[in-house]
């Protein structure tokens, strides 16, 4: 069931996370290394740990974020993720990581396009955060979409 | 519990299936509170391997979940998912050797031993339980496809694909059955790839 948990920010806009924060605190009950962040107006689930295949990619385990939509329990979707900066895979950039750069945390993060396949997005109440971190594990895994574009 | 609780709650333990002490509950009243605390020898075994039965003594007061906990440590099993909230279950093994049905492991020991018919001898069933994702199932056979594994985890095979082992970069094929194992982890992913037949059949109409 959702919950209907609404806040509001300093700068007035209402945020509807309550569903997003029961659902970190149940992945950090059961185990799970995630936690929630804030960076201005902005939540983010921080999530430690995501396991990678080395090589490519240059270590065994990234820490991802995923913005977390301020109107998420109205069943707006998650999509995508950042990954924290510096990285390397097969020795230089990985091509889908090529979005904006934030800083949380006092680190910074990189936007990577990796998305839902087209007519298959992100839908609250089947999919969840739990659900996200393992589309986004999919990327390290080059697993790719149906219809993914490289 | 108030200690008027108790009183009532008491069986008289002369004659009582574990009367050992010959006194009326309501005549010593604080007795009976000790008695209710006092030890049940149990024995516990894994369903269907009774040659390894454990034999030991639990407090009455103790729920059956910490009885399947203990049982399952005696045993040298580990519960799934966790000691908290496993899915296993702990059975009543009656007459005949006969097991009963799963037990609800929020009663006391206690509370077993009052109900008919009541057991000392128990039994840790160990599910068939499997990981997609975070989310652990019960498996109700040896051997399922993908698709009604997805089903199980109420994940849409339309949608999803499962990948085993969890870090493998292609699907299973959604249709062969699978061989299942306790404790199996598969990894699910809203990839739309099970689906992707379905949906070029439905475009080619």
């Amino acid at each position: 069931m959702r919950r209907s948990a609404t806040a509001s920010t300093a700068r007035g806009s209402i945020v509807h996370i309550g569903t997003a924060k029961a659902e970190i605190e149940r992945l950090a009950s059961s185990g799970s290394t995630i936690t929630l962040v804030n960076e201005g107006v902005q939540p983010y689930a921080l999530a430690r740990r995501v396991e990678a295949p080395s090589p490519p990619w240059d270590r065994t385990a990234y820490d991802i974020l995923i913005a977390i939509p301020i109107a998420y329990d109205l069943g707006t979707s998650l999509d995508g993720f950042y990954i924290g900066l510096p990285y390397t895979f097969r020795g230089g950039e990985h091509n889908r990581v090529n979005g904006q750069v934030v800083v949380v945390g006092g680190s910074q993060w990189r936007a990577v396009s990796w998305h839902y396949p087209d007519g298959k997005q992100f839908r609250l109440g089947i999919d969840n955060i739990e659900s996200h971190i393992v589309h986004c594990r999919g990327f390290f895994l080059e697993r790719g979409a149906v219809n993914a574009r490289t | 519990m108030s200690l008027e609780n108790v009183q009532q709650d008491q069986e008289p333990l002369s004659g009582g299936r574990d009367a050992g002490v010959g006194f009326n509950a309501s005549e010593n009243p604080v007795v009976a509170v000790d008695e209710a605390k006092r030890d049940a020898e149990i024995s516990v075994e894994l369903l269907h391997k009774p040659e390894d039965r454990k034999h030991f003594r639990v407090p009455r007061d103790f729920k059956l979940l910490e009885v399947l906990d203990e049982g399952a440590e005696k045993l040298s099993v580990k519960l799934l998912p966790n000691l908290e909230k496993p899915l296993d279950h702990l059975r009543g093994i009656y007459e005949n050797h006969h097991a009963g049905e799963p037990l609800n492991l929020e009663l006391t020991l206690e509370d077993s031993l009052r109900e008919q018919p009541s057991t000392h001898h128990f039994a840790v069933d160990l599910v068939l339980a499997i990981q997609i994702n975070t989310r652990w199932r019960i498996a109700p056979e040896k051997e399922m496809t993908p698709k009604a594994i997805l089903a199980l985890a109420e994940l849409p095979w339309q949608e999803y694909s499962l990948y085993y082992p969890a870090d493998s970069v292609v699907p299973l094929p959604p249709d062969t059955p699978v061989k299942l194992d306790r404790g199996q982890r598969f990894e699910a992913q809203r990839d739309g790839k099970y689906g992707a037949g379905v949906d070029s059949a439905h475009r080619n109409r």
